[in-house]
């Protein structure tokens, strides 16, 4: 497939300087993809912490659930995300001291994202996909808070989240940690690449592709032997679709290129564009890694195994 | 509203100015045909219900389906030449046109209000669309003029261009698939 790559020449070059997406910052590609690159394993890793820090911010989508589309302030929260437990309203993670996470100590932010705990010691609803992040290397969750750290301060309060018991009792989360969140991180894997393991930490760790992609049961675990297999209950109530190597129910008949293109600019093989959410996956997320990113997620994901 | 205010005219008239009956009741007739007419020239202007291809439900969406596997098919068709992975110019212009074309057939005749989720078997459309239809024709308007640029672009040979606004285009097919379009498994 990378053979592939030079004959694309200046269309791919276009794209993925990110003229398709007036969302990127004219500034900002260069220095994104230089650190991409040196997350990939190839070139220049860049120098600057928060450079570095945005190419995780884009890879871990997370404008998306922190930002009410459109009308919102960027990362002031707010957004309902509604789930088989309850309406969840994403929080405010500005630099702002009062409602944002300003007063956040380096530690304080890689306990949230490996722990899933607030500075004060509570625990996070898993609506907050901790146990994906938790795979995050945490030199990757450092430059991620660097990031963070310089945007723009918004100050608006946290709206309370609507979930009814017992789901809505917090002080059983701790107990749901323990037995469901598994912080042993991604362990390598003989025989594979690279690539392969670059793939699989964008997809399970960065990307948290499983947290709508995958089953869960009654207690809103992600059902791991069915990882990736698709929801039928996804957000919004909606159906999400597999996307394991099964070619009827999964994307086993999609080649590396055609996954690696629909995550470019969201177009699948029929020619039809995605939507339902993925959409704004492609437009904040996908379509900012390097190709070479894009093309290890499509590498990953043709090797995981359908759904028994 | 229009008859609402009709109302006031007509309890005004008994009230303040001390007509006689007959002369009240024509002058309520005036009043209410009035407002009636009003409601009327409102209500079709605030409905825009465009003619719908057939008066058949079913049938409309079948062709709905149809127009959208059209351009799904020439979206692939100018990928093809874009990814350069066989593609030609004819194909992208021949593609291009189809989109454009399509792409006024859609709000006006392909988007009949009986014809969502639940109200047709397996129809994709979200209930969304008529709840929020100014939006919806302001995303399908954006896909009309994105394929009338991609048209014009393609009448060049400059793939870099073409590349560009095919992602345009394609943008604005995924916007409308995001809020409007709910797929069958």
């Amino acid at each position: 497939m990378l053979s592939r790559l030079p004959r694309l020449g200046i269309p791919l070059a276009v794209m993925a300087s990110g003229v398709f997406f007036v969302s990127v910052s004219a500034s900002a590609p260069a220095s994104a993809q230089e650190a991409g690159k040196g997350q990939a394993g190839e070139g220049q890793v860049s120098e600057d912490p928060v450079a570095r820090g945005e190419y995780i911010f884009n890879a871990a989508g997370c404008l998306g659930c922190h930002t009410v589309p459109k009308t919102g302030e960027r990362l002031a929260g707010g957004r309902a995300l509604k789930t088989p437990f309850g309406t969840f309203y994403s929080p405010n993670i500005t630099p702002d001291r009062e409602t944002g996470i300003g007063g956040w100590s380096e530690a304080d932010f890689v306990r949230a994202m490996r722990e899933g705990k607030a500075p004060d010691g509570s625990a996070y609803f898993p609506v907050f996909p901790y146990t994906s992040f938790t795979h995050l290397t945490e030199g990757d969750i450092r430059d991620l808070k660097a990031y963070i750290d310089a945007q723009p301060a918004v100050s608006q309060a946290n709206k309370p989240h609507e979930v009814s018991p017992p789901f809505g009792w917090r002080f059983l989360l701790p107990v749901w940690q323990t037995l469901f969140l598994d912080e042993s991180g991604l362990p390598e894997e003989a025989g594979r690449d690279e690539k392969w393991h670059r793939g699989r930490y964008l997809v399970q760790a960065a990307g948290h592709c499983g947290e709508c992609h995958s089953p869960r049961n009654f207690l809103g675990v992600v059902d791991h032997d069915r990882m990736l297999a698709g929801s039928a209950s996804g957000p919004e109530g909606k159906a999400v679709p597999s996307i394991t190597s099964d070619p009827d129910k999964g994307i086993g008949k999609w080649s590396q290129g055609e996954i690696a293109f629909m995550l470019e600019i969201g177009m699948q093989p029929d020619g039809d564009f995605v939507g339902g959410g993925m959409n704004e996956v492609v437009e904040n997320s996908t379509s900012k890694l390097t190709a070479e990113d894009r093309d290890a997620i499509a590498a990953y994901l043709k090797t995981v195994p359908p759904a028994p | 509203m229009s008859i609402r205010e009709g109302e006031i005219c007509v309890s005004n008239f008994i009230t303040s100015k001390g007509h006689q009956p007959l002369d009240i009741i024509r002058r309520t007739v005036i009043a209410l045909t009035a407002a009636g007419a009003l409601l009327a020239v409102a209500g079709q202007a605030g409905a825009q219900s465009p003619q719908p291809v057939s008066s058949d439900p079913a049938v409309v969406t079948q062709e709905r389906e149809k127009t959208m596997k059209s351009m799904g098919d020439a979206m692939k068709k100018i990928s093809a030449y874009v990814k350069n992975e066989g593609g030609t110019i004819d194909g992208v212009r021949e593609g291009a046109a189809t989109i454009q074309q399509a792409s006024h057939k859609i709000v006006p005749s392909l988007f009949p209000a009986d014809t969502g989720i639940g109200k047709i078997k397996d129809s994709e459309a979200k209930p969304e669309i008529w709840k929020q239809w100014p939006q919806f024709q302001q995303a399908a308007q954006k896909l009309e003029s994105t394929s009338a640029e991609l048209v014009t672009v393609a009448a060049t040979d400059d793939r870099a261009a073409i590349a560009k606004q095919f992602g345009q285009v394609g943008q604005s097919c995924g916007g409308c698939h995001d809020n409007f379009r709910q797929k069958k498994e």
